[in-house]
């Protein structure tokens, strides 16, 4: 049996058209193409009551029809292709259609039946084949009115001919239409065999209505769980599924924690909050909860006679009159309750257990998904702050060591001999070389953990560049390496992190000096193909061609590199690549050993200005003049100061 | 000569920079946290403070400037960091949040340390009529 519930919408509208709804406008469709041969069947029926029933029958009237029910067809057609047209959508469109359709068949009928014989025309028993068309087309509510309307007009013909009113056409030779025993019994077989029909219709739609909505609900779940981690829009819309497929008053999930102490709605749909704030969360006192983990189903049909229910009176005022319970089961045991609740006279069947059943595993799946990735999560901050720390503990010994050498070679406590100046001299450097690699390693272990925030803005790498490539003229001028930049007359744009950058070319910049004895180091910036490229390139050592392909892994460092006796920590180039493929860029290698290596990095230009690029002229850079002071000695060797104190901030 | 008052939790620190800034004939007092910098602060009264960002909390510095710049206090601060980036706060860029005159990341250069402290005294001396 099927419960009274409210059934005119099981699935919530809106995303889509449902299968229902696409069967009900190819159905619209199938219904136009069959009464096209319904009209002209008329049409031929009234050819044939011309010629071989001239006395019995008016064939006028039968045409006439016929006639009528091919125009509004044709009406209904054009109307049918519009919807389909312009708003497939809309779904009330299609539903007005059925209606309009049904009503205009019902009047084309009756006219017919009154024109083939009234009450003794075989023309009624069409009412019984378009019932079952229209039962499983319109809303279920709306087909037992149109049922209705059958043997209400059928009756009416019938009345009016008794009456007569309406001028009878004799199709038997004993006519009967003004026989009432005659009259009424086939008014009441008739009308009993509309709504026999219409019922055993309308229940198999019914059946097809909650099977979609089953479906929907499932896929619907499956789409979330695996779709979203947030736990509480999941449990949600499960709970909302749930009560709206068992067409219930309301579900509710229940999960109990850990400890088995505590049992907390963690979602409800249809539940008045007072309801949900006084049904006991202690898993103790709830009976019921300890029922369903035990036993995986538990039925409550009576909830004022169940002695499980701790409350009834507080159900009985939710308008609560049974409940079904299934568990929820994880991985690793129960984790909580799924339950459906019905008003009074709501029955619930196998069926829904089934369902019910499905939905909790749906749950059971988002709810562990949410545990681990809030697992991850929490993994995920300790690693962070674990960072955060490190680099603090890490860092500070070795800059508060580096301030007192400095106070000391400075001669702030008092001047100091030669050989002293010496010894502090060479401490100051190992002190920066671990400097160095401190900051390496964290701001690559930063960088990979996604820690360091970064600020795009828009950046003109040239200016960036050249700056870059002034901080290291004194040293390369020391070495008698110029430095040379060729960069087209027009800026080039990029959107970066600042600091960003500066890393990337402080990194290829210094790298090119470090490892060229002589000759020069040239950086080239071109732009063509929306790409702005820079190309660093020195006469130095260069790269074996064994060590390219480990050149960006972290710690490597080629072996002429290591010989060479300049520090390094074998960290500058993974940075450097992590930074550039964070800006969308890439960067590429070429090299040969003892002739030079060239360092090539693309990046996206910025946007509005990539349209209509052109490539650089190949202009002369400027020729440094090798005389510069040397070595900067505080903090980082590679990075020779910036003109005025470091980062003191001039303000 | 001026009085400068050092709040850094690390006693090397408050050393080095009591060493150069005492012999640049500075009055120097030091703190070692926020509680002692801030009643050094009324017993001392600076005329400019070097300030440490992390102390006995990760921001305890910037959290004493943003008091002190709302307590009314105009004395020039230095601020030092041992940390440029990782904090997620760009101090150079974030006036408004690190109400200070001017950032060290350490270590610190005794000569660019004394450098920016002797401008901003001087430009202090210039400002205050009163002196």
């Amino acid at each position: 049996m099927i419960s009274p519930a409210d059934d005119a919408s099981p699935v919530p509208r809106g995303r889509g058209r449902s299968f229902v709804e696409q069967e009900l406008a190819n159905s619209l469709g199938w219904l136009i193409s069959l009464r096209w041969v319904a009209g002209a069947a008329v049409v031929l029926a009234s050819v044939v009551v011309r010629v071989a029933l001239p006395e019995q029958l008016p064939a006028a009237p039968i045409l006439l029809v016929g006639a009528g029910i091919l125009l509004y067809n044709l009406v209904l057609s054009w109307v049918l292709a519009w919807l389909q047209r312009s708003r497939p959508e809309a779904t009330s469109g299609f539903e007005y259609l059925v209606r309009a359709q049904v009503a205009l068949d019902w009047g084309a009928m009756t006219v017919l039946v009154a024109s083939s014989g009234g009450i003794e025309s075989p023309a009624i028993s069409f009412f019984l084949f378009h019932i079952t068309i229209s039962s499983l087309l319109l809303p279920h509510q709306h087909v037992f009115l149109y049922v209705t309307l059958a043997p209400v007009l059928v009756g009416g013909v019938a009345v009016l001919e008794y009456a007569g009113v309406l001028p009878h056409v004799s199709l038997v030779q004993a006519a009967r239409y003004r026989d009432p025993l005659y009259v009424g019994a086939v008014l009441v077989f008739f009308a009993t065999s509309c709504y026999v029909m219409a019922y055993f219709c309308v229940s198999i739609a019914k059946r097809l209505r909650r099977r979609e909505a089953e479906l929907k609900g499932l896929y619907d779940g499956v789409r979330d769980v695996t779709s979203t981690l947030d736990i509480t829009a999941v449990l949600e819309r499960i709970v909302e599924a749930a009560a709206r497929v068992l067409t219930c008053k309301a579900a509710a999930i229940r999960l109990i924690d850990q400890s088995h102490s505590q049992v907390e709605f963690a979602a409800s749909w249809g539940l008045s909050d007072t309801y949900r704030d006084e049904v006991p969360a202690e898993y103790a006192r709830s009976t019921l909860d300890q029922d369903t983990l035990r036993s995986g189903v538990v039925h409550v049909t009576d909830v004022g006679g169940d002695p499980r229910v701790f409350h009834p009176e507080l159900a009985r005022d939710e308008r609560i009159a049974s409940m079904l319970s299934v568990v929820i089961k994880g991985r690793t045991g129960p984790i909580g309750v799924l339950r459906a609740y019905g008003a009074p006279g709501h029955v619930f069947n196998a069926e829904d257990v089934a369902y019910l059943q499905a939905m909790a595993a749906h749950g059971a799946v988002a709810i562990e998904n949410a545990k681990a990735y809030r697992l991850l999560a929490d993994l995920d901050r300790d690693k962070s702050k674990f960072l955060r720390i490190t680099t603090h503990e890490l860092r500070s010994p070795v800059r508060v060591t580096e301030s007192l050498l400095m106070t000391l070679a400075e001669g702030y406590a008092g001047p100091l001999t030669p050989e002293q100046q010496d010894v502090v001299v060479r401490a100051q450097r190992r002190l920066a070389s671990l400097h160095e690699l401190i900051d390496d390693l964290l701001d690559l272990a930063a960088g990979k953990a996604g820690l360091e925030q970064s600020a795009p803005e828009r950046l003109d790498l040239g200016g960036l560049v050249a700056e870059i490539i002034d901080r290291f003229r004194p040293v390369g001028a020391a070495k008698g390496v110029a430095l040379r930049l060729d960069q087209p007359p027009e800026a080039l744009h990029l959107i970066a992190d600042r600091r960003d950058l500066e890393r990337v070319f402080v990194n290829l910049v210094g790298n090119a000096v470090k490892y060229t004895a002589r000759g020069e180091v040239r950086v080239r910036m071109q732009r063509g193909d929306g790409r702005i490229r820079v190309d660093v390139a020195d006469s130095g050592i260069g790269i074996p061609k064994s060590a390219l392909p480990f050149l960006f892994n972290e710690f490597y460092r080629a072996a002429n590199a290591k010989a060479g006796g300049e520090p390094g920590t074998g960290l500058g180039l993974a940075i450097v690549k992590l930074l550039v493929v964070r800006h969308g860029g890439e960067i590429a290698v070429e090299s040969e050993e003892g002739r030079g290596t060239t360092m090539t990095v693309t990046w996206p230009a910025a946007p509005d200005l990539a349209q209509g690029g052109r490539m650089p002229d190949a202009g002369e850079g400027e020729l440094i003049p090798p005389s510069a002071p040397g070595y900067d000695e505080r903090g980082r060797a590679r990075l020779p100061a910036a003109p005025s104190g470091g980062r003191a901030a001039g303000r | 000569m001026a009085k400068i008052l050092v709040v850094d939790d690390d006693p090397d620190i408050t050393f080095a920079l009591s060493l150069f800034l005492k012999r640049e004939q500075h009055e120097v007092r030091t703190a070692a946290n926020r509680d002692e910098g801030m009643a050094a602060l009324e017993a001392f009264s600076p005329d400019l403070m070097v300030l440490d960002v992390m102390m006995e909390q990760p921001d305890d510095g910037i959290a004493m400037a943003q008091d002190l710049r709302r307590a009314g206090v105009t004395i020039p601060i230095v601020m030092l960091t041992s940390v440029g980036k990782v904090t997620g706060l760009d101090y150079g860029r974030d006036n408004d949040l690190v109400p200070v005159d001017a950032f060290f990341e350490k270590p610190v250069r005794p000569e660019d340390l004394l450098k920016t402290v002797n401008g901003l005294l001087k430009q202090g001396t210039q400002g205050d009529t009163t002196c």
